[in-house]
């Protein structure tokens, strides 16, 4: 199995004959087969040249590069080699016609509050108060069918979004206020969590368009125009509540992470490095968490569902089959 | 429309993998055992001529002493493989080239097998030009095979899900 390689040193890294040669500023040297490497994270200061990225392209490795705030700044992104003509035109066409945008994006907010509803129903079947927010989004989700325009489809996600959020006190098990989700800069620690690894799954979600024919900035439910790899954002909709939200809840609920590991900045809270290491290495093991996927009867892991995810996409746009959103079915 | 030795091989063997493919939809860089077949093309019989192009129609693996020789990972879906070559011979007897004979090594399993073109071979080739034009064609691919073979394919997920 190829694996996600997540680089905190600062030092170089550069091509050696078949392989990635990382050398760290303090002299240690370790190599990475090429054929081990499924895409990169860098964190660090790294130094890099033309040699790397003709191999990277050559094996078709996205690089995601994040600043000392852990902010993701870019990707790189090797040229496509799985263009398909036909699958871009129907992209557009389901964009630009509004019928066909509106169902879309009505089917990634749905997906989501589905997936919202299975998070709520477990913590309420363990005791939490939670019935009236369940009720208020199973609510909000009717409305859903009666909206016209896109932007209305955004404001219902927002609400029932705002709704969740308001549960999370109850759901995690700590005193921590969190009222409502704070973005520049993220106030506390759920925020800044929060941003972190939804901006992660931004991420994952890239390398995972980029193995199919999708074309990463043409969107449904957000604007094409809001980010540069805007498919990625509705993607990411309907898989936050099985892989960053749940991920959240236990790492609070099995006091897995508490104030020590946060460094206060000017006006915000940072991971600590050595703490970011650890729960960076849990959030890739989620990642790789497996399931019998009951369509496909194969194991699969939480990475590839996203990838099925798309292939379910691509079949709705070329008006093969109706995309039916992933519902955590467990 | 330019039909290559690839979409007749496909034509055999899944009419949906051939609509896929020449949307380009494709998966075969996905699949590990796509990988397999590619490093035994580029591994064995290194020293003959490789890679032998007719126009962008086909490419053909090498030719030796008048034959067309064609390597294939296993000898599973040799049906498909069999069309492939005929269609090759077919492209060079329409050249003008004549006794040319076909041959399909599986290095693995030290198998080697004749093909041949004959009369009804021509027929049976034209049929599946004419059919190959006319799948292309559809708006939607055509349906899942729902046969054994799907397991192995790189296309399974992509059709079942």
């Amino acid at each position: 199995m190829q694996n996600s390689y997540y680089l905190f040193s600062n030092g170089e890294l550069k091509r050696k004959d078949n392989t990635l040669r990382l050398s760290t500023e303090d002299g240690t040297i370790s190599d990475i087969p090429i054929e081990k490497v499924y895409d990169i994270y860098v964190f660090g200061e790294l130094n890099i040249n033309t040699a790397l990225l003709n191999l990277l392209s050559k094996y078709k490795i996205a690089v995601h590069f994040f600043n000392y705030y852990e902010h993701y700044i870019g990707t790189y992104y090797p040229k496509e080699s799985n263009l398909s003509g036909a699958l871009l035109v129907n992209q557009i066409q389901h964009y630009e016609i509004l019928n066909k945008r509106l169902k879309l994006a009505k089917l990634f907010v749905s997906g989501s509050a589905d997936n919202i509803l299975r998070n709520l129903k477990y913590y309420n079947t363990r005791g939490k108060e939670l019935d009236n927010s369940i009720q208020e989004i199973s609510e909000l989700m009717t409305q859903l069918s009666y909206m016209d325009s896109i932007s209305s489809v955004m404001g219902i996600e927002g609400n029932i979004r705002k709704n969740y959020y308001e549960q999370w006190q109850i759901i995690i098990n700590k005193d921590i206020e969190f009222e409502k989700r704070v973005k520049r800069p993220p106030d506390n620690m759920i925020n800044s969590l929060i941003s972190l690894f939804n901006s992660l799954l931004y991420n994952k979600i890239i390398t995972e368009i980029y193995k199919t024919q999708l074309t990463p900035t043409i969107s449904y439910l957000h604007e094409p125009f809001v980010k540069r790899f805007s498919l990625a954002l509705d993607i990411s909709e309907v898989f936050k509540p099985l892989i960053v939200d749940r991920f959240i809840f236990s790492l609070f609920n099995k006091n897995m992470i508490d104030e020590s590991d946060f460094e206060k900045q000017t006006n915000s809270l940072k991971l600590k490095e050595s703490s970011f290491k650890r729960i960076l290495k849990l959030f890739d093991d989620r990642l790789k968490t497996t399931i019998t996927h009951r369509t496909l009867n194969r194991i699969v892991s939480y990475r590839y569902l996203i990838r099925l995810e798309l292939y379910k996409l691509i079949k709705h746009l070329i008006g093969e089959k109706e995309y039916d959103p992933f519902k955590i079915w467990w | 429309m330019k039909i290559t030795g690839l979409m007749v091989n496909y034509y055999c063997l899944c009419q949906r993998k051939l609509w896929l493919c020449f949307h380009k939809i494709n998966m075969e860089n996905e699949s590990e055992l796509v990988n397999i077949g590619k490093v035994i093309d580029e591994s064995t019989y290194e020293d003959e001529k490789h890679n032998f192009f007719i126009e962008d129609l086909a490419n053909i693996d090498y030719l030796k002493n008048n034959t067309v020789y064609e390597i294939k990972k296993s000898d599973k879906m040799l049906e498909s493989a069999i069309m492939q070559v005929k269609y090759y011979l077919y492209l060079l007897k329409e050249r003008g080239l004549k006794n040319i004979k076909g041959k399909i090594n599986v290095p693995l399993s030290k198998k080697s097998i004749d093909v041949f073109l004959d009369d009804e071979g021509i027929q049976e080739i034209e049929k599946c030009l004419a059919e190959i034009e006319k799948i292309l064609n559809y708006k939607l691919p055509p349906q899942t095979l729902e046969s054994k073979i799907c397991k192995s394919c790189a296309y399974y997920e992509l059709c079942f899900i």
